[in-house]
């Protein structure tokens, strides 16, 4: 089943086309990488996906239906969720609090009861905060539950925004660059992570400038340059284009 | 000078202070999750008190009559919110801090019209013999501001600390952006921020109206007032707007019983110009700091 569909979208700031009718698709269970050089329009297509930034035109479906336009909240009530290249965490806020923010919305009692109606107030909170340590065992960072979001080493606190995404339970993530400034033992368990995510149920849209990683666990790759789709295809067929080693790869990657 | 006589300044101070931290909260609720000043916070205040004193003029229990007009304004504050604040949402927020005032004008102006310029009494909660701590007196009255509105304050902490609600608010203040992508929404919030924050009003000016007696323009002082404690808190933290409220409180108490009453009103807001000019972020406040 194709999960999310992109055709035709383009998106312009002032003169520049950030996005030029770029045209992919995504299916269930895929994990699906974009790369290209910097300023090709992947972090403005995850914005567009996300609600973040709106399209100027062509269309974004997901699940056949069309979710182009709509506000942040509602594609993430749909289940897509993101992260972000540059962190946005909950900062002020301790780790696990950072998740359960993440986890709120699949509590069973709306967002007001839980707020107000005392005597379900624990059991839910409770199993809100279970299902966070979940999500951050998930990642691999128990035990550190209690410290401040803005105190974790650079690449935990990436962990933590998947963690925190994950807790949601999404059908789609988007992961934004997670591997950015990861050191090659980290990189790997990422990629073992973000490998494992479709048995979970989650499809996986990634953005990512580690090759090695992209090749690791991508099913299939779209590359993009200055806003437009160039190529897309397997890892191995984008591995031996001409046109995408000389836009991007360079000789000396492989 | 007795101490006798500091110490009865301090109760009142303490009295004053729970009514400002009370209304501080309120003004501090909405700045910290939506970035709006609400000038209508003492229009709240006020209603609240109005609305319970009619009630019990009417015959309604005490008891019955603040319930009944904490959720009324609450309701009120909702109603004002979708009405007023969502539509100017996009708005910058200097045109927000006027329609706020020209709405609190307003709600004076029709609150003229309904209550006219006299004051409405309210029985004190309890009868009985005032306490004596000290050497000091304190009215019963005094007493039940006091616990009442440390209630309030506990009950709001809980409430940001321990439900995820709580949470999702402050997620909301701190990045606006990711808790929209948690599936947060900013307007619902500040729906709930609104109606929390009258409520909070609301209560204040029922638990000050058996000392001072409720009138249409009561909110308008009550207002600044716990404007003044919300930016010595710094605006953005509520153990501040709380500190805040009660050292406005004993300051002006002290100021009133030390220098003149007359002065009362001056002291707090040469407070306000002293923290605006001095210490913009407030004394809780970090430097600089993004709104959180």
């Amino acid at each position: 089943m194709t999960l999310l569909g992109v055709n035709r979208l383009t998106r312009h700031f002032g003169g520049v086309t950030a996005v030029n009718f770029v045209d992919f698709h995504v299916e269930q269970g895929e994990i699906v990488a974009i790369i290209g050089p910097n300023g090709a329009g992947k972090t403005t297509l995850f914005n567009l996906i996300s609600g973040v930034v709106s399209p100027d035109s062509g269309s974004i479906t997901y699940k056949g239906a069309e979710i182009g336009g709509l506000t942040p909240e509602k594609i993430a009530a749909l289940g897509i969720t993101r992260t972000f290249q540059n962190l946005q965490l909950f900062r002020n806020m301790s780790v696990v609090e950072n998740v359960m923010v993440g986890a709120h919305r699949r509590g069973k009692k709306g967002m007001l009861q839980a707020g107000l109606r005392w005597p379900g107030v624990a059991a839910e909170e409770k199993s809100i905060y279970s299902r966070a340590m979940s999500s951050l065992e998930l990642v691999g960072l128990p035990g550190k539950e209690n410290y401040p979001a803005e105190v974790l080493p650079y690449g935990e606190q990436r962990l933590l925004e998947i963690a925190r995404a994950m807790a949601m339970e999404p059908e789609l993530i988007l992961l934004d660059e997670p591997a950015a400034g990861m050191n090659q033992g980290e990189t790997n368990r990422l990629g073992e992570l973000v490998a494992g995510l479709p048995d979970m149920g989650t499809t996986v849209l990634l953005v990512e400038h580690n090759m090695e990683m992209v090749m690791t666990v991508a099913h299939r790759i779209v590359v993009l340059d200055h806003g437009s789709k160039l190529a897309e295809g397997t890892p191995e067929d984008i591995q031996n284009d001409a046109q995408v080693i000389s836009a991007y790869l360079g000789e000396e990657v492989f | 000078m007795h101490i006798n006589e500091l110490m009865q300044f301090l109760l009142t101070g303490l009295t004053l202070g729970g009514i400002y931290a009370l209304i501080a909260l309120g003004f501090v609720t909405i700045y910290t999750v939506t970035g709006h000043i609400n000038f209508t916070q003492g229009e709240f205040v006020m209603l609240g008190a109005l609305i319970t004193a009619s009630m019990v003029k009417g015959g309604t229990g005490l008891w019955a009559a603040i319930i009944a007009s904490i959720l009324l304004v609450g309701l009120f504050g909702a109603l004002f919110e979708r009405a007023v604040i969502y539509p100017a949402r996009n708005s910058p927020v200097v045109t927000v801090i006027i329609i706020t005032i020209g709405f609190s004008v307003a709600v004076r102006g029709v609150a003229l019209l309904i209550w006219g310029t006299q004051s409405y009494p309210l029985p004190s909660f309890s009868s009985g013999e005032p306490l004596y701590v000290l050497g000091a007196t304190m009215n019963k009255q005094s007493v039940w501001v006091l616990c009442l509105s440390l209630l309030a304050v506990s009950l709001l902490f809980a409430f940001f600390e321990r439900t995820v609600m709580g949470k999702a608010l402050k997620a909301c203040a701190i990045n606006r952006v990711a808790a929209r992508l948690m599936g947060i929404s900013p307007q619902r919030m500040s729906l709930f921020c609104f109606t929390l924050s009258a409520m909070l009003g609301a209560l204040a000016g029922i638990v000050i109206t058996p000392t001072t007696t409720a009138t249409y323009d009561m909110g308008l002082m009550l207002g600044l007032k716990g404007f003044v404690a919300a930016v010595l808190g710094g605006l953005t933290s509520t153990t501040g707007a709380v500190l805040g409220g009660f050292l406005l409180g004993i300051l002006e108490a002290m100021g009133a019983g030390l220098i003149s009453s007359g002065y009362k009103d001056a002291i707090s807001f040469l407070i306000l110009l002293l923290v605006l000019l001095k210490r913009p972020e407030g004394l809780l406040g970090k430097p600089d700091g993004k709104r959180v």
